[in-house]
């Protein structure tokens, strides 16, 4: 447990170190919608991950949990997002190893001389090793720009777990190395550290019932940092009910699950932006 | 067997005996010594499709007294379906590869078609019209499925034939501040085509001098080979580009689409003797037509979904026309662009016609009596359209210059008769009524007469009476004691679209030829003696408004060798008239109203316009002025009630420059009243990267891309909207560049 929490700690401070360095202009994130994943389920949460655990989308949540993920999930992720955003991707996760591929695509955009799109691609591998009570994990993404202008990027991130029982405490250091993304032209445009932790709390009431309350702290080392969070209840095997708050507004998000098919929805409301809706399917091997 | 029985008392000129007398024939001349087999067994068959499809299609028409099939169709059925059929107007066909002719027809349906109707793919469709491409036996399955109401034979319509940007006061619009040009709307251009390389649809966008772009977005040429050929706008650049044409091979011909488009939306950039457009900034989308019916509404549908694909409004304008069809606003064409403008930011503006000065029309109210007129053949051929009640029952009969009588009694045909002055034809309804408007239609044709001949044609009342009304339908002839009443071009009397009248706005020009003066035919101010006239034959008055027809000064396309007394001395520019002229003038002003409003409906429009249509000294409201002239200002104004930019009922947003790099420039519009408001920029994730109040009373405002975090916002996509205390403006996505 020593070990483990050592770890924890090395990993924080790293983060910590490689954010304060010289030239940091993050703001939004260069790929922020890698973040939507491969599951609706966060989202429902209030896109609380650093400690939810969703073993189909653990390679875009936090990879760690892929030390833990016991049997083999595909799942495939809709999203439509505000003004006409579409986002799509499919993924895995077995053991120790997962990967996800998305694309982001923005629709036409009218502008003054006839219009544009935004096309993007993204490809996420990770992996994760069990130390006792703690989990470890190394993720890679990359980006491709496709339109309006040809760029390419990527990032490595570190993440780690810590399974107290009922709680659960995790943290990821995104883009802990990054080339940035880099235009067609050689402009190129940074692709900043970004630390959240979480912690998770699992109970079980009344017995059948269980409740699962999951708190983040995103963007910690900015000025701009905020607390995201939600509550699940999961009743039974069958059905869960999710509420939260992800920084701007409500979330809302339900499962119903057949046998090892389940089939996730979540929706983001914005008071200036209007609703946003995800939608994915879970298979379980 | 009844329906059977039915057919064989038919008259001898009936649809199924002259099929079965054709396939009699063939049957007769046996297996044809020089043309083998194969080829005979196959004339067989085909000449049995026939009968089989004259068996049904009689069948259907007498199962009630209800036409499901366009006279013009079954005559070309009855023709045996050859490519060129015995339609008055032809109709639209194409021979397939195994020699089977198809013609392109319009069906009027009880709802939307799927993929397929009767069997036959749909190539078009909007709610209750689907085009599709049928042989003569499909046409039986096609009236078979039992969702088609009717079928209509797609017809060939004609394109109908400086100062007035300032007539119309659209020159005011773009100088006002802030003002409209038309920027973000697309200006739809169904005519013979455009001259892309034309500088006046161009635009310099590096800013070296050079007009290197262009404000043509989509170009469908339906002229080109079997299927016409599409190209975008880098197919469009890259053959500016070069030196030929490029992969670009549509060319204007005619000319009449580059005068069009010029007046709408050309910027007056080639010449420094100006004739800008009256939306020199809007987008272009044209549209080289076959001017078959059919082929015009696809082009619609096409300009409509490219404008929805890049969600622009979108103005469509028809300077084209004829007088086939009921006049009411029922045809399929005219009920399919009802349909296609029923979506907010659309509008179809169409030319009323250039025969306010002819004799094509008559009329006549019978009460068991009859009116004789004469239908004066301008060529070889004349064709004429006569609709009367469908309770009513009358005759029609027709005389040749030397005496030769031809009759068609209620409901029945003369078939083709031979007489010494030409073959004449008349279907008096033979089909039963219209189902669209529930009249009787007469189609009377006259072939191989000599050109003046003038044919004596009586209608007569068999019981019922009422009011009939005719066209001439060819372009030329005439009718001796016939009037130029309700000679409103289809589908310009249809409900959906705004028609368009022309005055005259000037009557002299430089040119070439040095300075030419038409004072004599054309007084400033006043109606063009050549404007067709309303009401429609249902009674409502159009024109909608008329604008300025004559003469009208405009892009001149490069292929036309234009007479050197209409050609401008800059030689890019070139004089025409016509309500052909007078149209796009009204298409531009929609395209000003939708820069300003996008949402507006076509209902809207066509109100914005009327309402504030000029009714000076020379107007007369009716049915030969419309409402008035254009007053492009006063509809802007109108709008927001007595000034610009109108007052919206939410923010709006646009972002000047997307992509946006170093800075993204936003411009914005509260509604009256606003109290506070905000621009708020979110990443796409919907986290909130910048906002900042905005000034009252102002309209743009700046971000610098320096983020609520103190640092630069990285490359990629946001998403902005104004914020206030009447509601949100619509999301506009924006793209940071690095």
């Amino acid at each position: 447990m020593r070990r483990a929490g050592a770890l924890l700690t090395w990993l924080c401070a790293a983060a910590l170190l490689a954010s304060a360095a010289p030239g940091v202009t993050a703001a939004g994130g260069v790929a922020a919608w890698l973040d939507f994943g491969v599951s609706a389920r966060s989202l429902g949460v209030g896109g609380a991950q650093a400690a939810y655990r969703d073993d189909a989308a653990s390679a875009s949540l936090n990879p760690a949990w892929l030390a833990w993920v016991s049997d083999v999930h595909l799942a495939s992720l809709g999203v439509l997002q505000f003004g006409g955003v579409r986002y799509g991707a499919v993924g895995f996760a077995a053991p120790h190893v997962g990967m996800i591929a998305a694309m982001l695509d923005s629709g036409w955009i009218p502008t003054g001389d006839g219009g544009l799109r935004y096309l993007a691609l993204g490809l996420e591998a990770a992996g994760a090793v069990p130390i006792g009570p703690v989990a470890i994990a190394g993720r890679g993404r990359l980006v491709r720009h496709g339109q309006p202008a040809e760029a390419f990027g990527g990032a490595v991130d570190v993440a780690a777990l810590i399974d107290l029982g009922p709680v659960c405490v995790g943290a990821i250091c995104d883009a802990l190395w990054s080339p940035g993304v880099v235009f067609g032209g050689g402009a190129h445009t940074p692709w900043d550290p970004a630390v959240c932790v979480g912690l998770s709390w699992t109970l079980a009431w009344p017995e059948e019932v269980i409740w699962i309350a999951t708190v983040d702290v995103d963007d910690l080392i900015s000025v701009a940092w905020r607390v995201v969070g939600g509550v699940e209840v999961r009743f039974g095997e069958a059905t869960a009910a999710r509420v939260g708050w992800d920084g701007e507004g409500i979330t809302l998000g339900a499962t119903v699950r057949v046998s090892e098919i389940g089939i996730d929805w979540a929706c983001a409301v914005r008071s200036d932006l209007g609703t946003s809706h995800r939608v994915s399917l879970e298979v379980q091997f | 067997m009844a329906q059977c029985a039915a057919l064989r008392q038919r008259p001898a000129g009936g649809i199924g005996a002259r099929l079965a007398r054709r396939a009699a024939v063939a049957e007769r001349q046996g297996p044809g010594l020089d043309r083998g087999w194969g080829r005979d067994v196959w004339r067989g068959l085909r000449c049995a499709a026939m009968v089989v499809a004259a068996l049904c299609l009689a069948s259907a028409a007498l199962a009630a007294d209800v036409a499901r099939l366009d006279p013009a169709l079954a005559a070309w059925v009855s023709s045996g379906g050859s490519p060129r059929g015995a339609a008055p107007e032809g109709l639209q066909t194409t021979v397939s590869p195994t020699g089977e002719a198809r013609a392109k027809v319009l069906a009027t349906v009880r709802e939307a078609p799927g993929l397929t109707l009767g069997g036959v793919p749909v190539s078009f469709a909007t709610a209750s019209v689907a085009v599709v491409s049928v042989t003569a036996g499909e046409l039986a399955g096609l009236l078979a499925d039992e969702r088609v109401t009717y079928v209509e034979a797609s017809w060939r319509a004609s394109p109908s034939l400086d100062v007035s940007v300032e007539t119309v006061r659209a020159d005011r619009v773009h100088e006002a501040v802030p003002g409209a040009q038309g920027e973000g709307v697309i200006v739809g251009i169904v005519d013979s085509g455009i001259d892309y390389r034309h500088l006046d649809f161009r635009t310099d966008q590096d800013g070296d001098g050079f007009e290197e772009s262009t404000r043509v977005l989509a170009l469908w040429d339906q002229t080109w080979g079997l299927f016409g050929a599409s190209y975008d706008r880098a197919d469009i650049e890259a053959a500016l580009a070069e030196p030929g044409d490029g992969t670009v091979k549509q060319v204007d011909r005619d000319g009449h689409g580059t005068h069009v488009a010029g007046i709408a939306a050309g910027d007056g950039s080639s010449s420094s003797a100006g004739f800008e457009g009256v939306a020199p900034s809007a987008w272009i989308i044209a549209v080289k037509t076959t001017f078959f019916t059919a082929d015009i509404l696809e082009a619609v549908g096409f300009i409509f979904q490219e404008a929805e694909r890049r969600a622009m409004p979108a103005v469509v304008n028809l300077s084209l026309g004829g007088h086939a069809g009921p006049h009411d606003g029922t045809s399929a064409l005219e009920r399919g662009l009802e349909e296609l403008v029923r979506k907010p930011g659309r509008a179809i503006v169409v030319a009323a016609g250039n025969e306010g000065n002819l004799p094509i029309h008559i009329s006549g109210t019978l009460d068991r009596g009859a009116k004789t007129f004469e239908l004066q053949a301008g060529a070889r051929e004349a064709s004429m359209e006569l609709w009367y009640p469908g309770d009513s029952t009358f005759s029609v009969s027709m005389s040749s210059p030397s005496g030769a009588l031809v009759v068609a009694p209620a409901g029945g045909t003369s078939g083709y008769v031979p007489t010494p002055d030409g073959t004449a034809y008349i279907d008096n309804a033979s089909l039963g009524r219209n189902p669209n408007n529930g009249d009787r239609e007469v189609v009377v044709r006259i072939t191989e007469t000599a050109a003046g001949a003038r044919w004596r044609i009586t209608v007569r009342d068999e019981g019922g009476g009422g009011r009939f009304d005719g066209w001439v339908t060819t372009l030329t002839g005439t009718i001796v004691g016939g009037d130029a009443v309700s000679t409103i071009d289809e589908p310009g009397n249809s409900r959906g679209v705004v028609t368009v009248g022309s005055f005259d706005s000037k009557a002299s020009w430089p040119s070439t030829a040095g300075d030419q003066d038409d004072a004599g035919n054309v007084a400033p101010g006043a109606l063009s003696a050549f404007s067709s006239r309303g009401p429609t034959r249902d009674g409502r008055i159009k024109p909608d408004l008329t604008a300025p027809g004559a003469w009208i000064c405009s892009s001149l396309s490069a292929w036309v060798q234009a007479p050197a007394d209409e050609r401008h001395p800059d030689g890019v520019h070139v004089v025409r008239r016509g309500t052909s002229m007078a149209a796009p003038h009204v298409t531009g002003t929609v395209a000003l109203l939708l820069e300003l409003e996008p949402a507006l409906s076509a209902d809207e429009i066509r109100d914005t316009l009327i309402e504030s249509a000029r009714r000076d000294a020379d107007v007369s409201v009716g049915p030969q002025w419309g409402y008035g002239k254009l007053d492009a200002w006063s509809a802007a104004q109108s709008l927001g009630g007595g000034g610009l930019p109108p007052p919206a009922v939410r923010p709006t947003l646009r972002i000047v420059d997307n992509p946006a790099r170093g800075r993204a420039q936003f411009s914005y519009v509260l509604p009256p009243g606003t109290r506070s408001a905000w621009l708020r920029v979110y990443d796409v994730a919907g986290a909130l990267v910048y906002e900042v109040a905005l000034r009252a009373g102002a309209t743009d405002e700046i971000w610098d891309l320096s983020t609520r975090r103190g640092v630069q916002a990285t490359a990629g996509l946001y998403l902005c909207v104004v914020a206030s205390d009447r509601g949100a403006s619509s999301i506009a996505p924006l793209v940071v560049a690095p």
